[in-house]
């Protein structure tokens, strides 16, 4: 019995030193550093990609509103700044063959224009609602095409098992819905699994889940995500598939060019 | 010994009701039951390749009233139903495109099919060939083209427009007539060059009395139907062509664009000594910028119209030269609630030269035109519920437009809309003015498949 008690004791020592190690090494990573990979694993996998997204908005009562579309992206600049997204819409029927292009800036007010094939209009859309509705589902635009990490001051939470904890607070809380948000950001992947945001009285009304995580091409992907809406009861599921990182898009896709005639070496896939 | 085991094992079964406990405590929907969602969608029709040819279309009932006494005409604005019917074909060698109405009007029984008209039952709005070749795209065939800054006021833009649409309640695509032409576009990185050649001159579908009531320089009168008139038509093949080109570029945001047009008055202004009303030669030229600015987007257009058959202005029966200038800007007002507001103005050259030809009992046209016009855009209820309001006013003429619609997507499916258009003025003469009697409201239904 003492022996078994020394064992114990050498290996829950053991056990601790490991464990108190490795809470060192956790808590040496900046948030900075955290929210850098999470943000470049979230919009920056490759230097290009495209996906095609099943969207499925659900309201409280159960009705059902269905988009597709694809989506093509390019990483344009030095780092994780500049991006190029091309969207290309298949249903329903009113929102079939628009197309949509955002040059995201991070210094500015992003770029946007659609384009409406009924009237061969291409038309530019202003850049600075970022938060609102896309195509009237629960995502905003600036989920689709990331927040700058600017915006908000970033706060290191206590970690769960498998996830750091960060909160972030916007710098101009005039601009935005919410008083604060917080992530959960998988510690091996980086992959934002989870978001909360309260609105102006602290009270949670939107979340966001990522469902379904798959390697694509070694980089951990989100497949199936759902954003909801507490206030409305409204909630929107994405679907990914065929996901494809740097398939060699030119930037030349993203110009007005394939609004009016679109690229369909690349979004028949 | 026992009790550390026990305490050993314990602690991960706890650990493990703790975790359960508090996923079922959460109620969150799992990652199955939201897979299920998708289980009546035809996930493998997303994952499958589509096939070349791609097919869309609705059916659209509309009706519309007048809400004054008409002045020459039915108090029926509108009463159809249409069936579109869209076939697109993605082939290796060019991708075609087939766009028709087929028109269903108890009203108007038209006899004859139209097709520049867009009476009868069939309103063809595209028959196009579309191919590149390296940095050229070309389409070719009956199709819409659509360019400028301006929102529903057009300066570069010299390609038909349907103006009884416009006002008596159809969608808003209708506006835009298609033409029958050959579009060619250049890209490279430094700039773009777009060039449309149309063979056979294509005009307006002006008001001519039929639905909608004008006022005629001839009675000094607002007339209707009973005094419909027919603009000689320019129907010579080569002869009688348009030639509209652009060249653009887009940097850091801002888009810069010159444009040039050699054709014809859209719409018949100008008459003969024997009283034919024709379309005079013109020519325009110009250019135009938009940018984003301070979180809107602003925009400037400005344009030369040349009345090529009257530059010195001595010609009554020709419209003058005109300068045409426009300036906007669009921001977000408060969430899911858009403004924009324009100021245009249309000036006449050679306006001593014009005084001078003015006869008596002539009304005489105003040496600048200027409208200022307002659009509102509320979203709700997740973008299925869209409120929009767009005016016209005019200080000039003190006269306005006003177009007001409310349209509701029921299901992906089915669409229900409302609206009205509202001309008021001060004289029965100006451009709104006139069309005072012709105000209207209006109801659709649109399912789509």
């Amino acid at each position: 019995m003492k022996k078994f008690k020394k064992v114990l004791t050498i290996v829950t020592t053991g056990v601790a030193l490991i464990a108190g190690s490795a809470v060192a090494k956790e808590a040496s990573i900046s948030v900075e550093k955290i929210i850098k990979k999470a943000n470049h694993t979230s919009y920056y996998g490759g230097e290009d990609g495209r996906a095609k997204v099943s969207m499925l908005i659900k309201d409280d009562q159960g009705r059902k509103r269905k988009r597709s579309f694809t989506i093509l992206r390019k990483d344009v600049g030095k780092g994780d700044g500049e991006q190029k997204f091309y969207v290309f819409f298949r249903r329903p029927s009113d929102l079939k063959n628009m197309a949509f292009l955002v040059w995201k800036h991070l210094d500015r007010d992003d770029d946007r224009w659609l384009y409406l094939p009924s009237m061969d209009l291409v038309k530019r859309i202003a850049g600075s609602d970022k938060r609102t509705s896309f195509v009237g589902s629960s995502f905003f635009y600036e989920d689709v095409s990331g927040r700058g990490l600017d915006q908000d001051s970033h706060v290191l939470l206590e970690p769960t098992e498998t996830q750091y904890v960060v909160e972030n607070i916007p710098k101009s809380p005039s601009s935005v819905e919410f008083s604060k948000y917080t992530v959960w950001i998988n510690k091996s992947t980086f992959v934002p699994e989870r978001i909360e945001y309260l609105n102006k009285s602290d009270k949670l009304y939107r979340t966001y889940r990522a469902l379904k995580i798959k390697s694509v091409q070694g980089r951990p992907t989100v497949v199936m995500s759902v954003m909801k809406d507490l206030t409305t009861g409204v909630e929107t599921i994405n679907k990914y598939s065929k996901v494809e990182y740097d398939i060699g898009l030119d930037e030349s896709v993203f110009t007005e060019r394939y609004l009016r005639k679109p690229p369909k070496q690349f979004l028949k896939f | 010994m026992n009790v550390i085991l026990q305490q050993l094992l314990l602690v991960p079964l706890l650990f493990f009701v703790g975790v359960v406990g508090a996923a079922e405590s959460k109620s969150e929907t799992t990652l199955d039951e939201y897979a299920a969602d998708f289980a009546d969608e035809d996930d493998d029709e997303l994952d499958e390749e589509e096939g070349p040819i791609s097919f869309s279309g609705f059916i659209d009932a509309r009706f519309g009233n007048r809400v004054w006494t008409a002045i020459d005409n039915d108090n029926f604005t509108l009463g159809e139903i249409r069936a579109r019917v869209d076939l697109q074909g993605d082939f290796y060698v060019a991708t075609m495109k087939i766009v028709s109405d087929f028109v269903f009007d108890p009203i108007e029984h038209p006899d004859t099919v139209d097709l520049y008209q867009g009476n009868g039952l069939i309103d063809l709005r595209e028959l196009s060939v579309a191919k590149s070749l390296g940095s050229v795209d070309l389409k070719v065939g009956r199709q819409v083209i659509t360019w400028g800054t301006g929102d529903m006021l057009f300066i570069h833009d010299m390609f038909p427009k349907d103006w009884k649409s416009f006002f008596i309640g159809r969608n808003d695509e209708y506006l835009k007539v298609a033409q029958d032409a050959i579009k060619a576009s250049y890209f490279n990185p430094y700039f773009t060059v777009d060039f449309v050649w149309t063979p056979l001159f294509a005009s307006d579908r002006y008001v001519d009395g039929n639905r909608i009531s004008y006022f005629s320089g001839m009675t000094n009168s607002v007339v209707g139907e009973s005094t419909e008139f027919d603009a000689e038509k320019r129907g010579a093949f080569g002869s009688d062509s348009e030639i509209s080109m652009r060249v653009s570029q887009t940097w850091g945001g801002t888009t810069v664009a010159l444009y040039g047009y050699k054709g014809f008055w859209k719409s018949p202004n100008a008459m003969r000594f024997d009283g034919t009303i024709y379309y005079p030669e013109l020519w325009v030229y110009g250019a135009s910028v938009q940018s984003s600015l301070l979180g809107g987007l602003v925009n400037a257009e400005y344009g030369h119209y040349h009345s090529k058959e009257d530059v010195g202005g001595l010609n009554p029966m020709v419209p003058n030269s005109e300068l045409r200038f426009l300036g906007g800007y669009e921001h977000e007002l408060a969430k899911n609630l858009m403004g924009s507001m324009q100021y245009y103005v249309e000036y006449m050259l050679e306006n001593d030269a014009y005084q001078k030809t003015l006869m008596p009992g002539m009304i005489e046209k105003v040496e600048y035109r200027d409208l200022i016009t307002i659009r509102l855009t509320k979203m709700m209820m997740n973008q299925t519920l869209i409120l929009s309001l767009f005016s016209y006013y005019s200080p000039a003429e003190n006269d306005a437009y006003t177009r007001g619609n409310i349209a509701l997507t029921v299901t992906d499916y089915l669409t229900v809309d409302a609206g009205a258009n509202v001309f008021a003025g001060e004289h029965n003469y100006t451009f709104f003015g006139q069309f005072e009697s012709n105000s209207n409201v209006y109801g659709g239904i649109k399912i789509r498949f």
